[in-house]
């Protein structure tokens, strides 16, 4: 049986997004991304393969204030893949995603350097659990230790698992059937997540002439699978 | 061949040991043990995964969850997708309650304590434990005294109901810091007063198209975060391409403040007397549809639009403006805010709001709907007065057992309300708190329960939306530790008092749940055999009906206008110039999520700093302070003092600065343990309660500096550099 | 003096030194390319009589048809058969004892994959491959004892070999 290829993108609605932070908790519980210390996240160090950015706009009192969830986009053509010295950091082809092989990674941290949206993150030191919290890693997703690059990678033990469930069952993947762990808990809905290659997908409807949606940095020609809709505006009568 | 020397042939042989030694070497790792189940639960594979329905309680929402367990461990927590509150949705602290069950800093077992504060316990054994609180509450009588939190289960808190009344001693305290902060005592006591029902508002955000909210972060932690998150959505994208518009009224911009579409820094404790304005305007424009006319002249109160313009800092301009908008909507929704019902005469305030939903007819509100689960008791948060009651009665030495169970009382209030000088007066002080916190601390003995992935129970959704709920649950795990369920514990040392033995005859909380579980009848999920709706119950994750039943009227019972005052401060306004806001942090809410490292370490939303305490200031008076982000600077009130960081923050009003809730633990664990400051220091006491929306401060810079733990950079913020990056 | 001695011993350690080396890490790599011997086990299982007696891989390693892992036997299913069958033999008492003192038995992980590794056995037991291709002829072994080294190029020997080798080549099959 063909594997069909697809072509997983990820919609984020900026105006439903709340800034709630549910995706980023919910990506660590789920990808065993470690915490940091006080004094290291001083040193810019956190490590959240999800994040929230908040911009400002305008000032006091004419002030808003945006959220903007930010993840590794799957670049079609990732800075940061030509970099590696180790060929660590590569494009499946078959997903259509930016993987990150931990066991290759030696920690030159050029990939890093080169992502224009500053979405890797590096172990500096063995990511601590203290017992009993190690009883919660998921054994699905490898735990790295020191000297290793790591970032979102669309949940890709997810997909995998729903690929190989849907392989056994002899039918194909259904649309919302993959759910990368911050899609899932959303509450507004924000986030949508979906195969482009499928017409009838929720991605692909969302997507088809609206007006917008656009990508971050996108004159880089980094082609992101990340796709954001801008916020909108309400007309009142006043 | 030249000669070897000794020093050579040492070294030759040296190399020689080290190579024979590294070669042998092997990755320690390869020899791992692999243990199989003695006897395996049934049905269940290797590598496969087992999900389990419960109920988080991580805040009294009672959001439903499923939890994936592979091998006896829980290893991610999702929102249930069958739970009609939340439909498969969870927020941050949701997710985070894994760490919670495998928190490193949990009590091993029961302790006792001989010297309080010292933090010195000795462990003990459960027979030895138990037989100590028997013999307490045996010789207490009616002199016990029970305080819980508003997650407390709902069966354990209808147990210790019946134990208070069969030893006739005062019905349980339900009060915590959430509930003091989210105002939802007042909140239920305007919902009694209005629709003549005892439980929280519910606000229908999805099918309104204006909102007008009054201070209240719907989107923040308060009332039903998750639901509101959902409805948000649903709000920004109606049918035929409809987007709903957003007002919201606060000194200082919370998330909710971020998502509108017009934020109003109105001056603190104004939020009432703008509400009365909107009215007056709409009654004498006369604005609106000519069913609101009069209606609108009923409610409106005599109130001077200037004056209100002058105190709350909005134009008059503004103020017709929002009245416009309002009046104008088809079907627009005014939603009171937790400061109203930190006030004095809350009651009133929140009424002044209430009244622009009368006027419209109210279309925004919906009534929980009568069910059978409206039999089932939901904590019904007790007022601060009957904390202060119980204090005094404490104080005066009338209290001889005090039984403490999901409440921090020593760390969520303030010095002023003399709580550990109370204590002192209490002779047998027992806590139930899964880890030392604070209150654990101050106790003699502590029998730690189970923590809520570990534990039965059930809740009953509150606020309930269209589908009354009531959610499950259950163990998903074997216990990690060494805890026992404080139901059981209750129904235990309960057997060998007469009177209570009574009134509560079950041997286990589990036979308690299945006698009352059943009553509910069949629900969405079917099935009469009382062990088939218990099973269901279980395994759906809760009850439900299987249609929404029809809504109840829901107008407000408002048959004349109220006069609501501006407040009155604590302190001086020539001593303390500025106005203290206090708000929940998103991630630690009252406090409770500083024990967990997912929760300490994610950015907050609005300042993206983690880990620590800060002070919000405007930019032009943090200039006018000297001050920088990351000085410390001191923060005192008439009631306290703490020292915080500055971070200084745009969208706040100049006079006024703003500190979250959560940090400055002395306890609770390693991750929340000497960090930060706790804001409700700061706070005073009044005769209607805690004065935290009502509270003025002064700054005094200290010269001090620290590195601030925030994400983002703010190089070029401050100077005003425009943001290319964002396009629109 | 002693130039011609001194000048022998500069050579010898030029020389010698990084051969050492060299010699110390060729026997290293050597030595970590071979397949590892069979570790001792708690419990003295024999493949070779059970697969002699007709019972089949999938009868105690259950779940290699729908799960990722084949799993190891419980006690409790050790005991259904030898709760009756041979008690007296020496080797199923040791079993028995773990049983009755309500223990799991500590077995020794035979085939080890580094942990950055996702391998799936449902995949490969549905797609028709016996066990007998990993594992070699467990009919024929006491203890168990691997076979092949398992390592990425022998993986790849057999996925390349496949019709959608394309899409197994993919680095995302194995590493997540």
């Amino acid at each position: 049986m063909t594997l069909a290829e697809h072509k997983w993108t990820m919609v984020v609605d900026l105006d439903k997004c709340t800034g709630c932070g549910a995706c980023v908790v919910a990506c660590h519980a789920e990808n065993n991304v470690p915490i940091v210390s006080e004094e290291q996240t001083i040193q810019g160090r956190a490590m959240h393969w999800m994040r929230i950015e908040r911009y400002w706009e305008g000032s006091y009192p004419e002030i808003k204030a945006r959220f903007i969830p930010l993840m590794c986009q799957q670049c079609e053509r990732a800075p940061c893949e030509p970099v590696c010295p180790v060929y660590a950091t590569l494009h499946s082809e078959r997903e259509h995603l930016n993987l990150q092989v931990y066991n290759r990674c030696v920690g030159t941290r050029y990939c890093q350097n080169n992502d224009p949206y500053k979405v890797r993150f590096f172990n500096f030191f063995d990511p601590i659990f203290d017992e009993p919290l190690t009883q919660q890693l998921n054994p699905d997703v490898t735990v790295r230790s020191a000297g290793v690059m790591e970032k979102c990678t669309f949940c890709v033990q997810r997909i995998r698992r729903a690929e190989e469930r849907a392989r056994l069952e002899e039918r194909p993947l259904a649309d919302g059937e993959v759910l990368p762990a911050c899609v899932q808990t959303c509450p507004p809905g924000a986030l949508v997540f979906g195969d482009l290659n499928d017409e009838a997908s929720a991605v692909s409807q969302l997507l088809s002439g609206n007006a917008r949606q656009f990508k971050l940095l996108e004159h880089l020609g980094t082609e992101p699978s990340v796709v954001y809709l801008k916020g909108g505006t309400s007309y009142v009568s006043t | 061949m030249a000669k070897i020397s000794r020093r050579d042939f040492i070294k030759m042989g040296a190399a020689g040991l080290l190579a024979t030694v590294l070669t042998g070497c092997q990755n320690p790792r390869r020899w791992v043990t692999l243990e199989p189940y003695v006897i395996p639960p049934e049905e269940q594979l290797a590598g496969v995964a087992t999900w389990y329905a419960s109920t988080c309680r991580q805040c009294p929402a009672g959001c439903g969850i499923i939890v994936r367990v592979m091998n006896g461990r829980a290893l991610k927590i999702e929102g249930n997708p069958k739970h009609p509150l939340n439909k498969g949705k969870l927020c941050a602290r949701g997710q985070a309650g894994l760490q919670v069950l495998y928190n490193p800093d949990r009590l091993p077992g029961p302790v006792q304590q001989t010297e309080r504060g010292s933090g010195r316990f000795q462990p003990i054994s459960w027979e030895e434990g138990l037989n100590t609180l028997y013999d307490r509450l045996r010789q207490a009588g009616s002199g016990t005294a029970i305080w819980t939190g508003s997650t407390t289960s709902g069966h354990l808190l209808d147990l210790f109901e019946r134990f208070a009344a069969a030893t006739g001693a005062p019905s349980p305290l339900v009060f915590d810091l959430y509930s003091e902060l989210n105002g939802l005592a007042a909140l239920e006591n305007a919902d009694r007063a209005f629709f003549g029902q005892n439980r929280l508002p519910t606000y229908n955000l999805e099918q309104a198209d204006v909102i007008l909210s009054f201070g209240a972060d719907f989107l923040g932690p308060w009332l039903s975060q998750v639901r509101y998150g959902m409805a948000f959505g649903a709000f920004r994208s109606q049918s035929l391409g409809k987007r709903g518009y957003l007002v919201q009224l606060e000194p200082r911009m919370s998330i909710t403040g971020a998502k509108a579409d017009w934020w109003l820094p109105i001056s603190p404790g104004t939020e009432a007397l703008v509400a009365q304005a909107l009215a007056r305007i709409i009654a004498d424009g006369p604005l609106g549809p000519a069913e609101w006319a009069t209606k609108a002249n009923t409610l409106a109160s005599e109130i001077d639009v200037s004056s209100v313009a002058a105190a709350s800092g909005i134009p008059v301009t503004e103020l017709e403006q929002l009245a416009h908008i309002f009046a104008a909507a088809t079907r627009p929704l005014a939603i009171p805010g937790n400061a109203l019902a930190a006030q004095d005469g809350q009651g009133t305030a929140i009424a002044a709001v209430q009244a622009l939903n009368a006027i419209a007819g109210a279309d925004g509100l919906a009534l929980s709907p009568d069910s059978p689960a409206t039999s089932l008791l939901k904590p019904q948060v007790s007022p601060f007065g009957d904390v202060q009651a119980l204090i005094e009665r404490m104080q005066a030495g009338d209290v001889q057992v005090l039984l403490i169970h999901g409440a921090n009382p020593v760390y969520d209030l303030p010095e002023s309300a003399r709580v550990v000088d109370a204590l002192a007066h209490v002779p047998f002080v027992v806590s139930f708190g899964p880890i030392a916190d604070e209150t654990g601390v101050q106790a003699d003995l502590v029998l730690p329960d189970r923590t809520y992935l570990e534990s039965w129970g059930y809740d009953v959704t509150s606020p309930g939306f269209d589908l009354p709920a009531v959610g499950s649950q259950q163990p998903v795990v074997t216990p990690v530790f060494d805890a026992h369920s404080t139901a059981d514990v209750l129904l235990t040392v309960t057997r060998g008092i007469p009177t209570a033995a009574a009134a509560l005859p079950w041997s286990d909380e589990v036979a308690f749940l299945k006698e009352i579980i059943p009553q509910l009848g069949p629900g969405a999920a079917g099935g009469l055999d009382t062990d088939v709706l218990w099973s269901r119950f279980l395994q759906h994750g809760g009850w439900w009906p299987a249609t929404a039943p029809p809504p109840a009227p829901h107008t407000p019972v408002l048959s004349q206008s109220v006069q609501a005052e501006a407040p009155q401060f604590q302190g001086d306004e020539q001593e303390y110039p500025y106005f203290l806001h206090l708000y929940m942090s998103d991630l630690l809410s009252d406090g409770r999520g500083a024990d967990q490292p997912w929760l300490q370490g994610s950015p907050d939303p609005m300042t993206t700093v983690a880990w620590q305490t800060w002070v919000e200031i405007h930019p032009q008076t943090a200039q006018k302070l000297g001050v920088k982000d990351g000085d410390v600077v001191h923060i005192t009130s008439p009631a306290g003092e703490i020292e915080a960081p500055v971070y200084i923050y745009p969208a706040i009003r100049p006079n006024t600065i703003a500190v979250p809730v959560g940090q400055g633990h002395t306890d609770y664990g390693r991750y929340a343990r000497k960090r930060g400051s706790n804001p409700m220091d700061l706070v005073g006491t009044t005769s209607e309660g805690l004065a935290w929306a009502t509270t003025r401060v002064k700054i005094t810079p200290t010269g001090k500096k620290i590195a601030q733990a925030g994400f983002e950079n703010k190089a070029g913020v401050d100077e005003g550099f425009i943001n290319e990056a964002f396009p629109g | 003096m002693h130039a011609s001695r001194n000048r022998t011993r500069a050579l010898a350690t030029i020389v010698g030194v990084p051969l050492a080396i060299l010699a110390v890490v060729a026997a290293y790599f050597f030595v970590s390319w071979q397949v590892q011997a069979a570790p001792e086990q708690p419990a003295p299982m024999d493949h070779a009589a059970m697969t002699k007696k007709g019972v089949s891989c999938l009868f105690c390693h259950s779940d290699a048809l729908k799960s990722p892992a084949a799993g190891i036997p419980s006690v409790e299913k050790c005991m259904g058969c030898h709760q009756t069958i041979k008690t007296d033999s020496p080797k199923i008492e040791e079993v028995a004892a773990y049983w009755h003192r309500q223990e799991p038995i500590p077995w020794a992980r035979v085939n080890q994959l580094p942990r950055f590794v996702y391998f799936s056995h449902r995949v490969h037991v549905n797609a028709g491959l016996n066990c007998e291709l990993c594992h070699g002829d467990v009919a024929q072994m006491q203890a168990a004892e691997p076979v092949t080294k398992m390592n990425m190029g022998w993986c790849l020997d057999c996925h390349e070999q496949q019709p959608d080798a394309g899409q197994l080549r993919d680095c995302v099959i194995c590493h997540q």
